[in-house]
């Protein structure tokens, strides 16, 4: 597998603070990486290593092949954009004047294309009005917009969804994906708000105290947080050879009750065990959900 | 780095506080020029002084236009997009000096054309540098270096604290930098003090009008450089070290 982002033991210390501890992680190209941790973790501290604001302790990085402390580095970061944290705007210049200036920064000969990107983050009817006078959504919007400029390849986003309405969450959501699916852009989101990644991710990297707790792909995930149909019978000793004769891939969880794994129609379900003598008691969805794996992961408590 | 201070000096010079610089300085050039040739000798009375009191306007503004990437947070930008820290130092390095050098010409001309149409005394018998060429090319000598210099130590105060002080510690610096000054006036037998002044910006801007004004002007000029070399040298160093947020 080709991989976009590789640290090696990637270390950040601070005088009174160890904010990564040999972080190791891999971002396979082509991928949207949910970066999943509490306040403290570490996330923000590594996406600000990895675009160059702050410099690694120890250990290493490498980008698009690129070593950290190699001259080439810079070039690769001309394929990236990011939002770290709060976006940085030109506050007393208008949407498009902030596009228009990181176009200038850039180096880009013409503006071609930022009438696209406005609209493509729905900032397009902001006509005059400064970045000032934007809600905090708007501001997050136009971040990403400001990332987005010069096409890149790798987009970073610290907490995108952050201060963003339902609608808002849902055209973000839209966006990464499109970009991801139609130009191929690797994405590397960091994020609380589990249940919004869990609708993008395809690879997942858990991180707590600074280290890497887990890394793995959203199959895996999915795998680890099966859903089950938690059943409840009054014949215990019916309740394992039906379930075996209908073909379903089942845990008993006491004489009563199982999970049932296998995805199946609730009522044809209940049908076929009540003409099998088993009269089902009580039946719940059972999901464990990404937080809650999270959870298991890092256990409780908080950094903060 | 064209790309780097193209976006520097279109920023910049799109703010009206900075296009008006120019023509303030030019007529404060004029103003004292006037002054001087109503003195009757056109000698630099005064302009030393008011070159103190617009430098440190000049200084506030410059700090104010060098510091919103930081107060703005958008030096991010930059770095993300992968310009080097150092050239980034440097255009904004550039743009400074341009800013402190660009005002110096406006205010000079206004004086050096004013004392020569106001004046109206034999030139040769006058104590003005700006009929001496000798004189005038000492005195241009010692103000493009303190300028020079001055912009240098601005910048790298500026960058250094990376945030909206940046445009107020370097006036801080230049207050402490004018007091040294007042006390190497009073003081000014003192060998140590007069090497003192001599070092720093302005310095000798300030003792202009003493008896002796361009002693000392080569030794001056390299001193004032090699404190603004340092300050450069060291505003990179820290610069590319520093933690962003």
């Amino acid at each position: 597998m080709e991989y976009l982002l590789k640290t090696n033991d990637l270390c950040k210390y601070y005088p009174k603070f160890k904010a990564l501890n040999n972080l190791t992680m891999n971002v396979p190209k082509g991928a949207i990486y949910g970066f999943v941790g509490r306040n403290g973790a570490g996330k923000t501290t590594l996406i600000r290593l990895i675009t160059g604001l702050q410099h690694p302790t120890g250990g290493s990085y490498e980008l698009c092949g690129a070593a950290h402390s190699s001259p080439e580095i810079l070039k690769v970061r001309r394929r990236m954009g990011a939002v770290v944290e709060t976006p940085s705007i030109y506050l007393d210049k208008t949407a498009e004047e902030n596009l228009m200036l990181q176009y200038r920064t850039l180096g880009l000969p013409s503006f071609d294309g930022v009438k696209e990107l406005l609209e493509l983050v729905g900032l397009h009817d902001t006509g005059k009005k400064k970045a000032k006078k934007f809600s905090l959504g708007m501001r997050q919007r136009l971040g990403i917009a400001i990332a987005l400029c010069g096409n890149p390849d790798f987009l970073v986003l610290d907490e995108p969804i952050n201060g963003l309405d339902p609608q808002g969450i849902i055209e973000i959501r839209e966006l990464i994906l499109k970009l991801n699916r139609e130009r191929g852009v690797t994405v590397l989101i960091s994020s609380h708000i589990l249940d919004e990644l869990s609708r993008l991710a395809t690879h997942y990297g858990f991180i707590d105290g600074g280290r890497m707790v887990k890394e793995m792909s959203a199959e895996e995930l999915e795998a680890a947080c099966k859903k089950s149909l938690y059943i409840e019978t009054d014949s215990p000793e019916l309740l394992s050879a039906a379930l075996s004769d209908l073909g379903l891939e089942y845990k008993l969880e006491s004489d009563s009750s199982a999970s049932i794994f296998t995805e199946t129609e609730v009522t044809p379900l209940v049908l076929a065990l009540h003409e099998k003598g088993i009269s089902v008691r009580k039946m719940t969805e059972r999901d464990e959900s990404l937080e809650s794996f999270f959870l298991s992961l890092v256990g409780g408590g908080s950094n903060e | 780095m064209n790309k780097l201070l193209s976006f520097e000096f279109r920023n910049a010079f799109k703010l009206l506080y900075v296009k008006l610089l120019p023509l303030i300085f030019l007529l404060f050039g004029i103003l004292c020029g006037i002054l001087n040739g109503n003195n009757g000798d056109g000698s630099m009375d005064g302009l030393p002084s008011i070159c103190a009191a617009l430098f440190e306007i000049v200084t506030v503004i410059g700090g104010m236009v060098m510091s919103k990437d930081f107060t703005q947070n958008t030096i991010r930008n930059k770095i993300i997009v992968g310009h080097s820290r150092t050239k980034i130092y440097l255009a904004k390095q550039i743009l400074l000096t341009v800013i402190y050098l660009l005002n110096t010409v406006f205010l000079y001309a206004g004086y050096v054309i004013t004392t020569k149409l106001t004046v109206t005394e034999d030139p040769t018998e006058l104590y003005a540098p700006v009929f001496n060429k000798t004189g005038f090319l000492k005195a241009s000598l010692i103000i493009f270096c303190s300028v020079l210099s001055l912009s240098l130590v601005a910048a790298f105060l500026t960058m250094s604290v990376k945030a909206a002080l940046g445009g107020i510690l370097p006036v801080l610096a230049l207050y402490t930098n004018l007091f040294i000054c007042t006390l190497a006036d009073i003081f000014y037998n003192a060998k140590l003090l007069g090497w003192i002044t001599d070092a720093l910006p302005f310095g000798r801007m300030m003792m202009m009008t003493c008896s002796e004004p361009y002693a000392h002007t080569l030794r001056c000029c390299i001193l004032m450089l090699c404190v603004g070399a340092a300050s450069f040298a060291g505003g990179i160093m820290i610069f590319r070290k520093t933690n962003l947020n």
